[in-house]
């Protein structure tokens, strides 16, 4: 399998946060959906990839470069959404877009135009003037008028109406027809990843948990409701937390098949979420 | 590097209406009071390079514009090469502007030929040039916040040397000694023959200053993370 990217023990160290030695591999043509709580390091990866922080130790490639010593060239071929749109706010959109066009090989002043009409943007308007849902998708709209090759994209539907994020999952779902794009998603709205990730990887507090196929998680992993001393009684396989609740005990597991052949004939056990993934892996009462 | 420069002048051109402005009410009140040449060109060689290094700096800060800079296909040696380029632009752009409108409205005609001086350009270059190379790195190590604070330090600085000084009864300080030392040494510059081997040394030392300020910009621009 050929990967866009290749991220090898990376580490970043600040005040008080540490990413830990993280190692990711993002498949080319896929979608890859980085989900974690508020701080646990998703912004940090994508701002390491983009060099807008110094790594401390640790080898990123992307398309097989070294992100630093070829910088520019890869910088050509990536689309970035941040999830603060980085712009001169009292700037025109369309002065914004010619400053930065002639950066971009690829550039398609058509397509720029194209997509400006579809989101509705005016390109006579000041940044400061439009909602931040209109900025993310100006941000869009310039990384997609690039024909980048990798599209980066940190908390895109955060603060977004429902109706642009289910417009921004179906350009996605689009984009992806061309089997040649990749891109990383970075989110807490675990639902936004359901319905178009290919690959999932969940960090927290700066490590990576997993980092798998979405179907495997969504058909493997199940939450096992049981009474309360089931974990003192068997050993479950693939517990990755848990929570003690009024009624008994929930458990999330990531080997559903061997956890039922041990699981007591009055337990539940329901499909996981992401978010339930989400949820037990940082808040349980242990998680894993 | 011509996108780059281009990327600076449409990112700041809001900025660049105001400096505009300003210069006009500046070379008005020059040729209108019969500001001296000397007084015009040390004011020229610290304004010009604290609009362009500070201001246009500042704004990146302002906006947190340098994310997108950053992200675009080039690299930050690069980024700083085209900011110190584009100040030198707009510099130049902004003394020939000053020139011409002497040349049409200054009524004395020994301000203009004096400033046209080959000396007169080259320590305009090297005043320019030193202080650059001083708000440049400042700015970018410490960011605006940096500028307002190592501003009122000053002014703190100032009023406790002269609290000190009259306290004393001593009319001679540190503060004075630096003013007069720095004054001494424009004077010193301006009052120099204009021969070939001081004319060249002008040059030489405005180039090393550059120089300098450049790869020192550089490394702390390579040092800073967005």
């Amino acid at each position: 399998m050929e990967y866009t990217v290749e991220i090898e023990n990376l580490r970043k160290e600040f005040k008080g946060f540490t990413l830990k030695d993280v190692s990711l591999r993002i498949p080319k043509g896929y979608i890859m959906g980085l989900i974690g709580p508020n701080g646990a390091g998703k912004t940090t990866i994508i701002k390491l990839i983009m060099n807008l922080i110094r790594k401390n130790s640790g080898r990123i490639l992307v398309f097989g470069k070294d992100h630093i010593r070829y910088e520019a060239e890869i910088k050509s071929r990536i689309g970035f959404v941040y999830d603060v749109p980085p712009f001169y706010e009292d700037l025109k959109l369309k002065s914004t877009a010619s400053a930065i066009a002639p950066f971009y090989p690829e550039w398609n002043q058509q397509l720029f135009l194209k997509l400006m009409d579809e989101f509705e943007l005016p390109l006579d308007k000041k940044l400061k003037k439009l909602s931040h849902g209109m900025k993310m998708k100006f941000s869009l709209c310039l990384a997609l008028s690039h024909h980048a090759d990798l599209i980066l994209m940190d908390e895109p539907t955060s603060g977004l109406d429902p109706v642009f994020r289910q417009e921004l999952l179906e350009r996605l779902s689009h984009i992806m027809l061309d089997e040649e794009k990749t891109v990383l998603f970075s989110t807490h709205i675990t639902s936004d990843l359901e319905r178009i990730a290919d690959y999932i990887t969940l960090i927290n507090n700066g490590k990576i948990l997993f980092s798998k196929a979405l179907n495997d998680v969504l058909e493997n992993w199940v939450v096992i409701k049981a009474e309360k001393d089931l974990l003192e009684k068997k050993d479950i396989p693939g517990i990755m937390g848990y929570q003690k609740t009024e009624y008994g005990i929930e458990i999330l597991t990531s080997d559903v098949k061997k956890a039922r052949t041990l699981l007591p004939s009055d337990s539940i056990t329901e499909k996981a979420s992401l978010e339930d993934i989400m949820y037990f892996t940082n808040k349980g009462d242990n998680n894993a | 590097m011509l996108k780059h420069i281009r990327r600076e002048l449409i990112f700041n051109q809001t900025q660049l209406y105001i400096f505009a402005g300003y210069m006009i009410i500046f070379w008005i009140w020059v040729d209108w009071q019969d500001i001296s040449f000397r007084f015009s060109l040390l004011f020229l060689s610290f304004v010009l390079p604290l609009f362009c290094a500070a201001s246009i700096q500042a704004r990146e800060e302002r906006f947190k514009a340098w994310t997108l800079n950053c992200s675009l296909p080039t690299n930050r040696k690069t980024l700083i090469l085209a900011r110190l380029v584009t100040s030198w632009l707009l510099i130049f752009a902004a003394l020939v502007f000053g020139l011409l409108f002497s040349a049409l409205f200054q009524e004395n005609p020994a301000f203009l030929s004096q400033f046209l001086e080959l000396k007169s350009l080259l320590i305009f270059l090297l005043l320019s040039s030193l202080f650059l190379a001083f708000l440049l790195p400042f700015v970018i190590r410490f960011g605006l916040s940096g500028v307002i604070i190592g501003l009122v330090a000053l002014q703190i600085l100032g009023v406790i040397t002269l609290l000190l000084t009259s306290m004393s009864g001593n009319k001679e300080n540190i503060l004075r000694s630096f003013i007069h030392s720095v004054i001494n040494a424009v004077k010193f510059l301006l009052n120099h023959d204009p021969t070939p081997a001081y004319l060249l040394l002008l040059l030489v030392s405005a180039a090393a200053i550059n120089a300098f300020n450049l790869k020192f910009s550089q490394f702390l621009f390579l040092r800073r993370d967005f």
